[in-house]
């Protein structure tokens, strides 16, 4: 019996552990951008990570540092910033997280979505969410931080944009583009499209250019060119063959020239150019882009690499003619970056 | 300074019972030279193990008593196994020698396996699983059901209540006579698995119950036995078992209502022959596996059926004082799946010789070459050699061995929609061995200490990873060559003193597992420990025997395991341990009535084994059996 005595102890004496250190929230300046580390999906292991333009200063894991040790959820999908308010879309905790910007605590968060995805924003009342999995289009009201009512959508809805008083979105299941008027939440139109569109951007033209990536079975990537007055097609780009993929679009801060992410790296083309690039503008080599942003003033690229897949990854920043200024690392697989105004 | 405890630990604990202990039912890397006796690294886990409530299926036994990890998801979720640093589909499960590795995706999930329809578990490791078959690159574990001919009359029936709703009943017949054994096994297990953890993701981090965990098993096992004369044995099992699962979410996402269907039917038919100077045996067994999953949150319902037959044939013989073992097999296996646009086949052929020879009285060498065959792609050769040294009067075993193993891609590997990689090169190992064996029994062999250390390496190329895409989808692809290299220790006290009987037995396993390859300056992974595989890894088992009461108690230890590759991210070490008690009582001279009862996670150690995953805290059962033996 002494013996079981000892054993016991002895296990009690090296199961201890310490308690979590908790930090003050560390305060954000004005020239603060913040990289969504999307993290492996069901791993829960997504985080946000700050850095500072001017003296290139990183905090990693900013989210559960200044929100009491609390991780931030699985697959942080994409951010907008609203206000002084940051919504975050946490794709598969079902909730957007909103934020302060000035320090990037919990305000609140909108729970009990489905598998949310992206945010588009209608005026300070209004704003639409997609949702992968649902089969509806939430509307929820960014001062109060409400879903206000869904829209009926049958399918998986990803990113979306308003111009004209139309919303357009990419309609995943049926290869489609739909059409809403955002003042009464019907459909408008319906446009056929490639497999799989996936992303959209309004240029200084009001032309909508909408990325299909081809599908999941070996499809074409292509490119549609909307004129969003007359709602139609003003041409389709598509690529050589299925290896020229289209993913990713970004437009620069004069929204002129389109940038879009390829299987071998960043891709950029004039919105007059009528035909697709043939050679990326930064080529990937062997690392793995897997999101990037343009910074709306300066037309910096940040380019993120998630590298295994399993470990931190890096961000890039070129300046526009592609001169790397700085690489650092991030958290788990990067994927949107945000520039905090 | 957890490593270093318990090490600490594990030397005190051997010192505590080091005057006395015994027993016969832990044996590892028991190496006979002399005779004609096999060779073998095995360890071995016979029914009185199998039979103690603590464990819960073969993944929760192996997890405690071996140097396997277990990938747990949580109570009676998946359970994958990663043996000396290998992946998933690195270690073979063996049905009385026949692979039940999935052939959708090259693994097994332990889970699925019902203690109670085993008679002895055994894991080969490293390339000691080629005696099996290909495909063991860390190694593989050995189910068996053995015959016990004799006239007899046996009922068993069981009744276990455990915390969390957990119920489990289990029902064994047994008749026959010289000639002939019929047994069957029924089990029914079911748990709502609804323990209390921390909410993380919650400011305050308050109490939470873990939602949509709930599982229900049933199973049954005929098994018969035909002694024949002239030597002959045949021998027909037959094994059901359904199993449906609630998958609990991570603690930091919302609720998926997912389900988990798995419905298995085994059948298996064993011919034996025993010849004056060698042995034919000729196994078949026909495999179904069904597995359906719900996903009610995301609107999926997927559903994959594969269908298997398998065949082997072993004649062992003598020739001139060689041992000579030959055997030939060959597998079937059509899978048709929601992510399969079509139905799929794969046949294969293995192809094995082995010799070994005594070259005195205290050396033998054994030399292996076994081949497969992947029909219509491609073929490998794999040599393996292995020398033995008995040192005379120290009661030591010394020996050594060197080889080759190969694991071709799973179907899901090569066909999976949209990601299956046709162009997948199969992972093939390079290993080496070195291992010392010592036996030394005390007061009249009343007493035995056993022990053994082992040293491995491995290389593994053509790693296969499943990694996600920038456009939405995994793939698997070849991507990395690791090396995996490490020491397994054991140590075994036991005695017998009159109604007294003590075993004590420890392991510790030490894996480096590591790739080595680096894609750019910014990949900090080369060099560092794979995710999920920790570097240590212990047990400590103590159980005794007083007349009719019996005691038995495990504790286990849990390096720390990275999970991230840059091993920047890790989860924390854990301790483990688990203890019951049982009492014997006879009742009218051919009945026995067992009262168990036992509480796990004693130390009510707060722990995660996969990241966001909460794990229950202590947690008891109580046990009642009755035997009736005529």
């Amino acid at each position: 019996m002494k013996q079981l005595v000892y054993f016991i102890l002895i296990l009690f004496v090296f199961s201890c552990k310490s308690d979590d250190e908790q930090q003050d929230p560390i305060p954000l300046n004005e020239s603060t951008v913040v990289i969504l580390n999307e993290g492996n999906y069901n791993f829960g292991n997504a985080s946000l990570t700050l850095y500072n333009e001017q003296d290139k200063s990183v905090n990693q894991k900013i989210f559960q540092t200044n929100n009491q040790g609390r991780p931030i959820g699985d697959v942080v999908q994409s951010a907008i910033q609203i206000g002084n308010e940051l919504f975050v879309v946490v794709n598969n905790s079902s909730k957007i997280e909103i934020l302060n910007v000035s320090n990037l605590t919990s305000i609140t968060a909108i729970q009990q979505l489905n598998s949310p995805r992206y945010i588009t924003v209608a005026n300070s009342t209004k704003a639409y969410v997609s949702d992968l999995y649902e089969d509806k289009l939430y509307v929820i009201n960014p001062s109060s931080h409400e879903v206000v009512k869904t829209i009926e959508t049958k399918g998986w809805i990803e990113e979306m944009a308003i111009t004209n008083g139309k919303l357009y979105l990419t309609h995943v299941d049926s290869n489609q583009i739909w059409i809403f008027d955002v003042q009464t939440d019907t459909v408008l139109q319906k446009i056929n499209t490639h497999q799989q569109p996936q992303y959209i951007e309004i240029d200084k033209d009001k032309i909508a250019w909408i990325s299909c990536s081809g599908g999941l079975n070996g499809g074409k990537s292509a490119l549609y060119k909307l004129d969003t007055s007359s709602d139609s097609v003003l041409s389709i780009l598509e690529g050589a063959s299925s290896k020229y993929k289209i993913g990713e679009l970004e437009l620069n801060s004069t929204k002129d020239e389109l940038h879009f992410l390829g299987n071998d790296g960043l891709y950029a083309m004039n919105v007059n150019a009528a035909v697709l690039p043939n050679s990326p503008k930064i080529g990937q080599g062997n690392r793995l882009f897997y999101g990037f942003s343009i910074h709306p003033t300066t037309n910096e690229i940040y380019i993120s690499d998630a590298i295994d897949y399993q470990q931190r990854g890096v961000v890039y920043r070129f300046n526009y003619s592609v001169t790397q200024m700085d690489a650092f690392k991030v958290g788990i697989i990067p994927g949107d970056i945000i520039f905090l105004n | 300074m957890r490593i270093l405890g318990t090490i600490l630990f594990l030397a005190m604990a051997s010192n505590l019972l080091s005057q006395n202990t015994i027993s016969d039912t832990v044996r590892i890397n028991s190496v006979t030279v002399n005779g004609h006796s096999k060779t073998r690294n095995q360890q071995t886990l016979d029914s009185s193990i199998l039979g103690n409530p603590q464990h819960l299926n073969l993944g929760d036994l192996l997890s405690k008593k071996s140097h396997l990890f277990i990938k747990s998801y949580g109570i009676g979720s998946l359970a994958t196994v990663s043996l000396r640093g290998s992946g998933t589909a690195h270690t073979q499960v063996n049905w009385n020698g026949i692979s039940l590795n999935s052939s959708m995706n090259g693994s097994s999930d332990l889970a699925l396996f019902p203690l109670f329809f085993m008679d002895q578990v055994g894991v080969n490791y490293g390339l000691n699983s080629l005696a099996d078959g290909t495909g063991g690159i860390g190694g593989a574990v050995n189910i068996s059901t053995l015959p016990e001919f004799g006239k007899q009359l046996n009922l068993f029936s069981s009744y276990l209540h455990g915390s969390f709703g957990q119920q489990q009943l289990n029902v064994k017949i047994k008749g026959g006579g010289e000639k002939f054994q019929s047994i069957t096994k029924i089990i029914y297990n079911q748990a709502d698995n609804d323990f209390e953890y921390r909410e993380f993701t919650t400011e305050g981090f308050p109490n939470n119950k873990v939602s949509n965990a709930r599982f229900l098993q049933k199973g049954v096992m005929q098994k018969f036995f035909f002694k024949l004369p002239k030597n002959q044995l045949f021998e027909a099992s037959l094994w059901f078992f359904n199993s449906v699962r609630n998958l609990p979410p991570l603690i930091t996402l919302r609720d998926n209502k997912e389900l988990q269907e798995d419905v298995a039917l085994k059948s298996l038919v064993k011919y034996s022959k025993y010849f004056k100077n060698s042995t034919l045996k000729v196994t078949s067994a026909f495999l179904s596996d069904e597995l359906n999953y719900q996903n009610e949150r995301a609107g999926i319902a997927t559903s994959a059926l594969t269908n298997s037959f398998r065949t082997r044939l072993d004649y062992e013989f003598n020739f001139k004082k060689i041992d000579v073992h030959t055997q030939a097999k060959y597998d079937h296996s059509n899978a048709s799946a929601d992510g399969l646009v079509t139905a799929v086949n794969q046949n294969r052929a293995e192809f094995f010789l082995k010799t070994e020879q005594l070259i005195t009285k205290d050396f033998k060498t054994s030399l292996s070459l076994r081949s497969l065959h992947v029909v219509q792609a491609e073929s490998y050769l794999l040599p393996q050699v292995r020398l033995d040294y008995q040192v005379q009067g120290l009661n030591l075993h010394l020996y050594a061995l060197a080889g080759k193993n190969v694991k071709y891609p799973s179907l899901n590997d090569l066909y999976y929609v949209p990601s299956g990689n046709v162009n997948l090169k199969a992972e093939e190992s390079e290993s080496a061995e070195l291992g010392a064996i010592y036996e030394r029994g005390f007061a009249n062999n009343k007493a035995l200490f056993t022990s053994s250390a082992t040293l491995f390496y491995n290389n593994i190329a053509n790693y296969i990873q499943w990694e996600p895409t920038a456009f939405g989808f995994w793939r698997p692809s070849n991507l990395n060559s690791v090396e995996t290299m490490g020491s397994e220790l054991f140590i075994e006290l036991s005695q017998v003193k009159g109604k007294i009987k003590k075993q004590l037995n420890a392991t510790y396993s030490y894996t480096a597992s590591k790739n080595y390859e680096k894609q750019h300056e910014f990949d900090e992974s080369s060099g560092k420990q794979l995710i999920y595989i920790p570097e240590h890894k212990g047990n400590v088992s103590l159980n005794m025997e007083i007349d009719n009461i019996s005691f038995a108690m495990n504790y286990q230890f849990i390096g720390i395991r990275f999970i991230s590759s840059d091993n920047e991210e890790l989860l924390p070490s854990y301790s483990l341990l688990d203890a019951s008690v049982c009492k014997n009582l006879k009742w009218r001279d051919k009945s026995i009535i067992s009262l168990s009862a036992g509480v796990k996670n004693i130390l009510d150690v707060e722990y995660q084994a996969i990241e966001w995953r909460p794990m229950p805290n202590r947690n008891y059962f109580i046990k009642i059996s009755y035997q009736f033996n005529k």
